[in-house]
């Protein structure tokens, strides 16, 4: 019973550094473009040795 | 019904089956393994001069969207997949120069931010030799309602609601669950709390809405709403201080949180379905050579003045409307008429913006401001439609607007009789009422359906501009169809050659006939003979070839006069026949017919089994009969030789009508029609006044628009029979007592998530 006298305001506090985190990431743009990013999954891309053995050719 | 479709080899998107790849993404990703620096370097100059405007440095200020002038964004057209992405994000590796570059698939843009400011040129350069056309974007273009802003702020509140919802449920339950003690006060308490920040931020825009439909004195679904929460908010606030149970702060506060996220949705679609067309994709940034007081100075496309001359020079896009002052111009208005081949245009007739000038030059004296133009006007209706609420979501506020006028009475009528009986039970079973009956059902059930429905029309190709389509199509009786350019190509091909077969020579000497002539005939024996190229010798023996406007070409060639012109021989039934001949003797005679689309057969005779199909056309009875017996259209449905006010006089006796066309001709039975549509191709005006457009070419389009607003309309009289039958039960638990916070709570989220639920499975 007395932990709960601890335990609700922490769980209010956390729940409110949630919400605030999200409305920072909405401010920074992060929820502008959903559509997109999901296509940069299927990017064949590659890795940073390939890159440096073809900068190395050019 | 589609055309006949294979896959990208690449990326497998679909495409047609003479295409190998779907966009130069695809084939320089499968070719190319390895991307070298080859395809990043810039081949062509000369269309380095074309785009040089976009290092201007008074350019790149009006743009940037920084101070520090190293931030662009541009609209991008030609995005077909994944492919097209990977590789426009692939430039920053080759040039140092470039900070970030990112593309918005769903919107179609691209940001691009540099290291230090420079010109932009040569990346919008590798970009249009791929295929992509980029359009720079002012500041104040994106600070438009519907962009980033807007859609955020609607986040936020939506976040918040989510969250505290979430933390008042977890304070409901224990108490549902049989909590009591000093502990209950507290997570009632708790709830109110909670509840603070949820009535004052998150359901603000209910209110504004409201306030807004008062001083309008309008129907809004806002009303209603701002009440049940208003009402339940002080009377739960109320009971909690008399120390009762009755509080209703969840069930109000999963309310709100499911309506935003609705509201949220519709946002997200109602701005893919934005028409991403601006002003600035059409006239791009040059500079043009204008005269004023006498001396010629070069100004921006947007300084213009009204009546100032303007030099055009060949290759210059028309930058705004104006009146033609030199003797003739060669316009290529495919922007607007479709027709890929050049117009005539003579002193004194109006010239349009965005058509782009073929002659050698050309002066147009200003007539209207590029806000004002043909091309702006048909942007600003386009805008004006889709923002447009329809009759039927305003009868969908009127019947709940009734609603509440009824629960009220209901209440009203239920409190006065018993409240002298138990005061306490009656004011509670009152208000039970009124809080549970509200009509939410039909505050988000019917925008969403129309705005999934306007998305989905937009996947296959068909612009619609207002949602009032949807309904008129469903009492739609009679389709009429113009003939020239809807059912058919618009362009001629040659079918038919008396003798059979041609001499190398006789289509040399036609095609050095026809040299200069952009009459559709003269395209058609171009795309006919396409081996056959223009002999040198004959070419330049060749002189006084002189094209009779409306009779057909005269020329000497090699000392011999010809004569190539319209004929009319008998065998010519349905088909233009033009003749060949040298003096008085006929070398020739040629056959071409204006050949129907495909599928157009098909889709009239789906049509037939639902409508009644008919045919009017300016062309002569022959023609149209022969099209009428191809379709499959009977002898009293279709009306050769008519002019506009005859089109509009036949559709005018039938009620319940679509109109399909797409010449200045039908422009009349547009506008007496339930529903005009305009196919892919019709000219700008038609275009304007139509309530759909087609994307692609064809009437096939038409098969699926039918599709999608029968399912649109279903969707709709299930989320009305639904919210009425819930009304009705809900009514009936509240005033028999059978209504308290725990009922509440489960009944309101449920019939919402209920409605949202049938209406994203019922628009699949």
């Amino acid at each position: 019973m007395s932990v709960l006298i601890l335990m609700i305001p922490f769980s209010l506090l956390l729940g409110a550094g949630f919400v605030a985190s999200f409305l920072w990431a909405t401010r920074h743009g992060q929820f502008d473009d959903v559509q997109t990013p999901s296509f940069r999954i299927l990017f064949d891309d590659e890795n940073d040795n390939e890159r440096k053995k073809r900068n190395e050719h050019c | 019904m589609s055309e006949a479709l294979s896959q990208c080899r690449y990326c497998h998107s679909p495409i047609l089956i003479e295409q190998i790849y779907c966009c130069r993404a695809c084939q320089h990703l499968d070719q190319i393994h390895e991307l070298r620096h080859a395809g990043f370097k810039t081949s062509d100059t000369t269309s380095s001069q074309e785009l040089s405007f976009l290092d201007d440095p008074q350019n790149l200020r009006e743009w940037a969207l920084n101070e520090k002038e190293t931030e662009f964004v541009f609209k991008v057209s030609g995005l077909e997949c994944a492919s097209c992405i990977h590789l426009i994000e692939k430039i920053p590796d080759y040039f140092s120069e470039i900070k970030a570059l990112t593309v918005d698939y769903g919107k179609a843009q691209l940001r691009i931010e540099l290291f230090q400011p420079a010109g932009l040129s040569k990346y919008i350069q590798i970009l249009k030799e791929w295929g992509y056309e980029c359009v720079p974007l002012t500041p104040l273009q994106l600070i438009s309602p519907s962009q980033s802003t807007g859609s955020r702020n609607l986040l936020n509140r939506l976040a918040v609601a989510g969250a505290i919802a979430g933390n008042i449920m977890l304070f409901a339950i224990p108490i549902y669950s049989g909590l009591t003690g000093p502990l209950k006060t507290v997570f009632m308490w708790l709830q109110l709390l909670l509840f603070l920040p949820l009535y004052f931020y998150s359901a603000l825009p209910f209110f504004k809405g409201a306030w807004n439909a008062l001083s309008l004195r309008a129907l809004s679904i806002d009303l209603p709403m701002t009440l049940a929460l208003t009402i339940g908010f002080l009377f739960s606030t109320i009971n909690l201080f008399q120390g009762s149970d009755e509080i209703y702060f969840d069930s109000m506060a999963s309310f709100i949180f499911l309506i935003l996220v609705t509201r949220y949705f519709v946002q997200m679609i109602q701005q893919k379905t934005e028409f991403h067309f601006s002003i600035d994709s059409f006239v791009p940034p040059q500079k043009y050579q204008v005269q004023r007081s006498g001396k010629l100075i070069n100004i921006r496309h947007n300084e213009f003045k009204l009546n100032d001359k303007v030099h055009l020079l060949k290759g210059q896009i028309i930058p705004t409307d104006g009146q033609l002052i030199s003797d003739k111009a060669e316009v290529d208005s495919s922007l607007f008429s479709g027709e890929s081949f050049a117009q005539h245009f003579s002193h004194g007739m109006q010239l349009f913006a965005g058509t782009r000038l073929l002659s050698d030059f050309a002066e147009m004296q200003v007539t209207h401001q590029i806000e004002n133009s043909s091309i702006a006007n048909l942007l600003k209706e386009l805008e004006k439609g889709s923002l447009r609420k329809n009759s039927f979501t305003r009868l969908t506020d009127l019947v709940s607007q009734y609603l509440i006028i009824i629960v009220f009475s209901i209440a009203a009528i239920y409190f006065l009789l018993h409240f002298q009986a138990d005061f306490r039970s009656t004011f509670h079973r009152s208000l039970a009422l009124l809080i549970i009956a509200c009509p939410c059902a039909l505050a988000f059930g019917s925008p969403l359906a129309f705005a999934l429905g306007l998305r989905k029309a937009q996947e296959k190709g068909i612009l619609i501009k207002n949602s009032d389509v949807f309904e008129k199509m469903r009492k739609v009786k009679s389709i009429f169809v113009d003939k020239t350019g809807t059912l058919t190509n618009g362009q001629l091909r040659l079918v038919k050659t008396m003798p059979q077969k041609m001499s190398a020579e006789t289509k040399n000497l036609v095609l050095t006939l026809e040299k200069n002539s952009h009459h559709p005939v003269a395209f058609a024996f171009r795309k006919a003979w396409p081996e056959s190229s223009i002999d040198s010798s004959s070419e330049a023996q060749s002189n006084a070839i002189k094209e009779v406007l409306g009779h057909g070409i005269q020329g000497t060639v090699e000392g011999v006069d010809y004569y190539l012109e319209k004929s009319d021989s008998k065998d010519s039934a349905g088909m233009i026949c033009v003749c060949l001949r040298k003096n008085n003797e006929v070398l020739a005679y040629f056959y071409f017919v204006d050949e129907p689309l495909p599928y157009s057969q098909q889709v009239i005779q789906k049509l037939k089994k639902r409508f009644e199909v008919f045919l009017i056309s300016g062309d002569r009875s022959l023609n149209v009969k022969s099209m009428a017996d191809f379709c499959g259209i009977s002898a009293k449905n279709y009306f050769s030789e008519c002019t506009p006010q005859m089109k509009k006089s036949i559709i005018q006796k039938n009620s319940h009508s679509i109109m399909i066309g797409d010449g200045l001709n039908d422009l009349l039975a547009f506008q007496s029609a339930d529903i005009s549509v305009s196919v892919q191709g019709s000219h700008l005006k038609n275009q304007n006044i139509a309530d759909v457009l087609f994307l692609k070419a064809g009437l096939s389009p038409l098969i699926d628009l039918i599709q999608i607003s029968d399912k649109t309309y279903r969707c709709l009289t299930a989320n009305l029979t639904f919210a009425i039958f819930y009304n009705l039960l809900a009514g009936f638990f509240a005033l028999s007592g059978h209504v308290n916070p725990l009922v509440a709570a489960l009944l309101m989220p449920a019939s919402s998530l209920t409605i949202l639920g049938m209406t994203f499975w019922g628009m699949k």
